[in-house]
């Protein structure tokens, strides 16, 4: 049985706490407005920005990227595909499920260094323009992702946003450095 | 003490290096930046302004040159500069579409291209052809051209498939193996063509004795095998049936020769036969045996 309000010192969190969407939303469906989904992020973006300031805030929502990237690739994916498999599946995936284009740019599949972008970002496409790169969750989602494809910890830093002017936006994603912060 | 308002001659200079920073940029040259020191502070907004463009433009010019040029290499302009924005997006997509045809390069013919306009079609188009080509040419070094049924390739490809199948599944597997009698005498004397049609007829009145789920397939020259889910006892019936259908069609067809088939089987035993090669070599063995035996073995009455 789920508990949502019980401490915790790391992630508890389950496919499961989704809920069964069949069962509680019969005739509203699985769907809802993009709107609605950025009225969440960014109103709780703004009271943690306002509790723990910017940099904390940041930190928060790439953690919750990252246990949302772990998650959907084991509940969602298909990690027995090989690299370019696995990529054509997640593209596929995010493309139906309207997360974004994900597009793979550069990668070095020895290294396990990429830059991949994200078209029409569900976070961030459309925006008003602030200079700054705004999708940590993202950042976190895709490091969630690659991390429980692989089995190793990644770092992934967003370059280009729409909020800080591009049409895309775009990630860095590198093995993490031992000791680091992702 | 106030500074003194600039001069008309000053602000004159000044925007005279602006207006010539602004010409070079609209004849596609690349200006040096203005000196801002040297400008008026009333007018070093503007110049600072003019400064940030010129690097912007700058910026686009070394990414988009060699773009223009298909080369995907060129570091990225900077973040907050927004007149790269669909330059870096058509990077972006040129990079995806050079990954895809890697893929498509490697077989991987499920890659589609849905961001490049009008391209998309042609690009999705080709790789449609392709596709449907490689199939074609992979169904055509599996079939026999002459008969339409498998050839040797074919047969090992399926065989081999349905060898692993009877292993795993403990079912039963036999090959007929049959060899047209015969055959030199009628190129010999009815000539190559009649030997061809032969040939055609062997394929024909077996696709059309067996099960459709069996495989049957021309080995070269008058060798055909047939491979099925059969028991040894189920073969042997197979083989008086194919006899009863020759039978048959030597006596319906108003053709120049008759059709004679020898017959060898062998059923699949794991402990026995290791390859189908092994298999297949036993039924031939078999087809000798009954080359050399009683002219009578298939019949009904046997």
């Amino acid at each position: 049985m789920s508990a949502f309000k019980t401490e915790r010192d790391e992630s508890q969190f389950t496919w499961a706490d989704l809920g069964d969407l069949a069962l509680g939303r019969p005739n509203l469906g699985r769907d809802a407005p993009v709107a609605v989904y950025r009225l969440l992020e960014f109103t709780l973006r703004d009271v943690l920005t306002a509790r723990y300031g910017p940099t904390e805030t940041s930190e928060i929502l790439r953690a919750a990227g990252r246990v949302a990237g772990r998650e959907f690739c084991h509940n969602v994916l298909d990690t027995t595909l090989g690299f370019d498999e696995f990529v054509a599946h997640l593209q596929q995936t995010l493309r139906e499920l309207k997360i974004g284009v994900l597009r793979l740019e550069k990668a070095d599949v020895a290294k396990l260094e990429f830059t991949v972008t994200l078209a029409e970002d569900l976070d961030c496409s459309g925006l008003p323009y602030s200079d700054e790169v705004v999708c940590d969750y993202d950042e976190g989602l895709i490091g969630g992702l690659f991390e429980a494809y692989t089995g190793r910890p990644f770092t992934v830093r967003e370059t280009d946003c729409w909020a800080s002017g591009g049409r895309v936006c775009r990630f860095d994603v590198r093995p993490a450095e031992p000791g680091t912060r992702r | 003490m106030s500074k003194q308002p600039a001069t008309a001659g000053e602000l004159r200079a000044c925007l005279a290096q602006v207006t010539a920073a602004i010409d070079s940029l609209l004849t596609a040259k690349t200006p040096a930046d203005v000196d801002v020191g040297s400008c008026p502070a009333e007018v070093q907004p503007v110049i600072v302004a003019t400064n940030r463009l010129i690097a912007f433009v700058r910026e686009i010019q070394d990414f988009i040159t060699p773009l223009a040029k298909g080369d995907l290499s060129s570091p990225l302009p900077s973040r907050g500069n927004y007149l790269a924005s669909p330059f870096k997006e058509l990077h972006s997509r040129l990079s995806e579409l050079t990954r895809q045809a890697a893929q498509i390069a490697q077989g991987d013919y499920s890659q589609r291209v849905d961001f490049m306009g009008e391209f998309s079609a042609a690009f999705n188009s080709m790789v449609e052809v392709l596709a449907a080509r490689e199939e074609e040419l992979r169904v055509a070094s599996l079939i026999d051209d002459l008969t339409g049924v498998s050839n040797r390739r074919g047969f090992f490809v399926l065989g081999e498939q349905a060898l692993r199948d009877a292993e795993r599944s403990g079912t039963a597997l036999t090959v007929v193996y049959g060899d047209l009698d015969g055959m030199k005498a009628i190129n010999d004397h009815l000539g190559h063509e009649h030997g061809d049609h032969a040939l055609r007829d062997v394929a024909e009145l077996l696709r059309a004795t067996v099960r459709d789920a069996d495989i049957v397939a021309r080995l070269g020259g008058d060798e055909f095998v047939v491979l099925g889910r059969s028991t040894p006892a189920e073969a042997t019936e197979l083989c008086r049936r194919l006899h009863a259908n020759l039978d048959a069609f030597n006596a319906g067809e108003d053709r120049p020769y008759k059709l004679k088939l020898s017959l060898g089987t062998a059923s699949f035993e794991p402990r026995r036969f290791r390859t189908l090669e092994e298999l297949v070599g036993e039924a031939d063995q078999q087809m000798y045996e009954d080359k050399r035996g009683d002219p009578t073995r298939w019949s009904e009455t046997d």
